[in-house]
């Protein structure tokens, strides 16, 4: 009952964000995207940047532009010209994921949603604990 | 209008989301990825997952399985589930958790596997908390003294070995009567109506002997939780079974309530462990068993406890169960468990075929911590009865041998085989502080060495009723303050002299 409920609450939150301000939030989550690739690549001190390759999924493909900037961000980090693969997927409602190697960077509204839910579970619980 | 249970989880769970987003940020999720490289009898060989953690939950598509070792190159874990669709390849996410159960008064009454998820049919239903399997025992200052009694209903148990709340108790029994302490346990909470919940972890047996068991504990009404896990499954679920027992125990302790949990049985459980410790190349020790095998357990058993009242009082009490391989006492695990736990009580096979329920060796066993939680009554009174039991019990074995004994020593033989007899316990049956008491003082009379050894439990029970239709208030003082005082001694002895000569004159 309170999996579905917290399900249910959060996906119509999450369908409200995207009816209301799509641009807005796509924008937010692309530049930490963007802060998170340097961070993460340079934290594991250079030691992924062998032969992993990097695979994209966003729930609308970026413009031109966009994408240039995402692959000059990914060949700033990684010292060299990603290998990049780079497809669609619904179910994130809004934003994008880059996998690297074994570590993934979630920057998408599906991502956000399943943050706040784990957030609202563990507050239900602390609650339950007392 | 009152919330129903629906309205008020709604509630509940649109306040939590609501906290949860005045504190929310976007950020980006970092997630660590890994693959499977290997699979050989249920353990995973898994590349990736640099952060991974001992004890920590990953899963492979729908599939769970527990880290169980990490190295430089990959992390070792054994699969939970059935390892169909799993192969070289297959993609592991961490999810950053260790082991959990759900927890709560919705768990009363069910059958769960380790993990929490339910084996009886229904899905689970109420509020439930997610706690870890693993988590330190409390510290010192988080702990109070065992000072009350867990009242078993049993004579032999809380006049002879009795336990106090917090207290860990192992029981032993040989392979051929290993259900037996499992058997006095479920039978004591059973009868006694008790006022404290249970949960009970087992790592051995079939399904059908686990319907055994609820059928059982049902007739204790519905405060029980069963953490099965089944010798037909996988080592992981076994190992982690005590665990999760342990974790719903603690929960409800945390609030203040007394709970107890029976380890259904731990030389199954280091079993699960050596089979796990064996597949991940481990080195083997004595019987082949990891080196770390008492730790497993020391560290299990540590968290029974008596808290503080600061913590809320409550208490976690454990009782072990132990298999004696070839009903040997020093065997390695019994030994392990003895030296960890506060007292142990062995089951023997002969006084179980002779008809003695429970059938509690008094040589073998000891309880270290009880006797400080016993009321005054059972303590004033139980000291003799140890005492004149003890003898027996050695003079026994010379009777045996044709011996031509004096008229004291056939006095001391004649009157513990009765007090044998007064300590058996009837199936179904639990006695209040009342019965025991009445049962302690029949056991010091002479009246009892005139009841036929055959007939000792009838007297018991007539002496029993005749005091409680006789001495209602001193029963109910008894009941209530815990305490014989000299006068109502002397009331209940007499009336107990009157019904053994009314109806075992000679």
């Amino acid at each position: 009952m309170r999996e579905v409920t917290i399900e249910r609450a959060t996906s119509v939150a999450g369908k409200m964000l995207l009816v209301l301000a799509l641009e807005a939030v796509e924008q937010a989550l692309r530049s930490r995207l963007l802060e998170e690739i340097a961070r993460s690549v340079v934290g594991h001190g250079g030691r992924r940047t062998e032969g992993e390759e990097v695979e994209l999924r966003c729930a609308r493909m970026p413009d031109d532009a966009g994408m240039e900037t995402l692959r000059a961000a990914l060949a700033a980090a990684l010292g060299r010209a990603p290998q990049l693969t780079v497809r669609e997927d619904d179910a994130l409602v809004a934003g994008i994921v880059v996998r690297i190697g074994d570590r993934v960077l979630d920057a998408s509204i599906a991502g956000q949603l399943e943050v706040l839910r784990e957030r609202a579970r563990a507050l239900l619980n602390e609650e339950a604990h007392g | 209008m009152a919330d129903g249970p629906i309205q008020a989880t709604i509630r509940a769970v649109a306040e939590a989301i609501d906290r949860a987003a005045d504190r929310f940020e976007p950020s980006v999720r970092v997630l660590e990825l890994g693959h499977v490289v290997a699979i050989q009898d249920d353990v995973l060989r898994i590349r990736g997952l640099r952060e991974a953690a001992v004890d920590e939950i990953v899963e492979v598509g729908s599939k769970r399985a527990l880290v169980l070792s990490l190295d430089r190159r990959e992390v070792r874990a054994i699969l939970l589930d059935e390892p169909g669709g799993i192969g070289e390849g297959s993609t592991v996410r961490s999810r950053g958790a260790v082991a959990s159960i759900r927890v709560g008064e919705g768990l009363f009454g069910r059958v769960v596997d380790p993990l929490g998820r339910a084996l009886d049919g229904a899905p689970l239903a109420g509020s439930l908390s997610e706690v870890p399997l693993q988590r330190p025992a409390p510290g010192i200052h988080e702990r109070g003294p065992v000072h009350s009694p867990l009242a078993t209903g049993v004579l032999a148990v809380d006049a002879l070995f009795p336990i106090g709340r917090g207290q860990r108790e192992s029981s032993s029994s040989a392979t051929s009567v290993r259900a037996r302490p499992r058997s006095c346990w479920t039978s004591c909470y059973a009868s006694a109506t008790p006022t404290w919940s249970a949960s009970m972890s087992r790592s051995v047996g079939g399904a059908g002997e686990t319907v055994a068991v609820v059928e059982e504990l049902r007739r204790g009404g519905g405060r029980y939780v069963v953490v099965s896990a089944p010798e037909d499954i996988g080592p992981g679920l076994r190992y982690l079974a005590p665990y999760s027992g342990v974790a719903v125990a603690e929960h409800f302790a945390l609030r203040g309530e007394h709970a107890l949990v029976v380890f259904d049985d731990l030389s199954a459980h280091a079993v699960a462990w050596r089979e796990l410790a064996l597949l991940l190349r481990r080195p083997p020790g004595r019987e082949a068993y990891p080196g770390d095998v008492f730790y497993l357990h020391a560290r299990l058993l540590e968290r029974a406890a008596q808290l503080a009242p600061e913590l809320g009082g409550g208490s976690v009490t454990a009782l072990p169960v132990a298999v004696l391989d070839g009903g040997r006492l020093t065997a390695y695990i019994p030994t392990n468990l003895i030296s960890i736990t506060d007292g142990q009580l062995v089951f023997s096979d002969t006084l179980f075929t002779a008809g003695q329920k429970p059938a509690i060796d008094g040589t073998l066993s000891v309880s270290r911590v009880g006797a400080r939680a016993q009321p005054q009554a059972i303590r004033a009174l139980g000291a003799k009865l140890k005492l004149d039991y003890a003898s027996f019990l050695e003079l026994e074995a010379f009777s045996r041998l044709g011996t031509r004994l004096d008229a004291s020593t056939e006095r001391t033989i004649e009157r513990g085989r009765r007090i044998r007899r007064l300590l058996r316990a009837q199936r179904g049956q639990s006695l209040d502080l009342v019965g025991e008491v009445v049962r302690l003082l029949l056991a010091a009379s002479d009246a009892l060495l005139r009841v036929p050894e055959d007939e000792v439990g009838a007297a018991a029970q007539a002496c029993d009723e005749a005091a409680r239709v006789q001495h209602g208030a001193l029963c109910d003082q008894i009941r209530r303050d815990g305490v014989i005082h000299q006068t109502a001694r002397e009331a209940l002895e007499q009336t107990l002299e009157r019904v053994v000569s009314a109806s075992w004159a000679a």
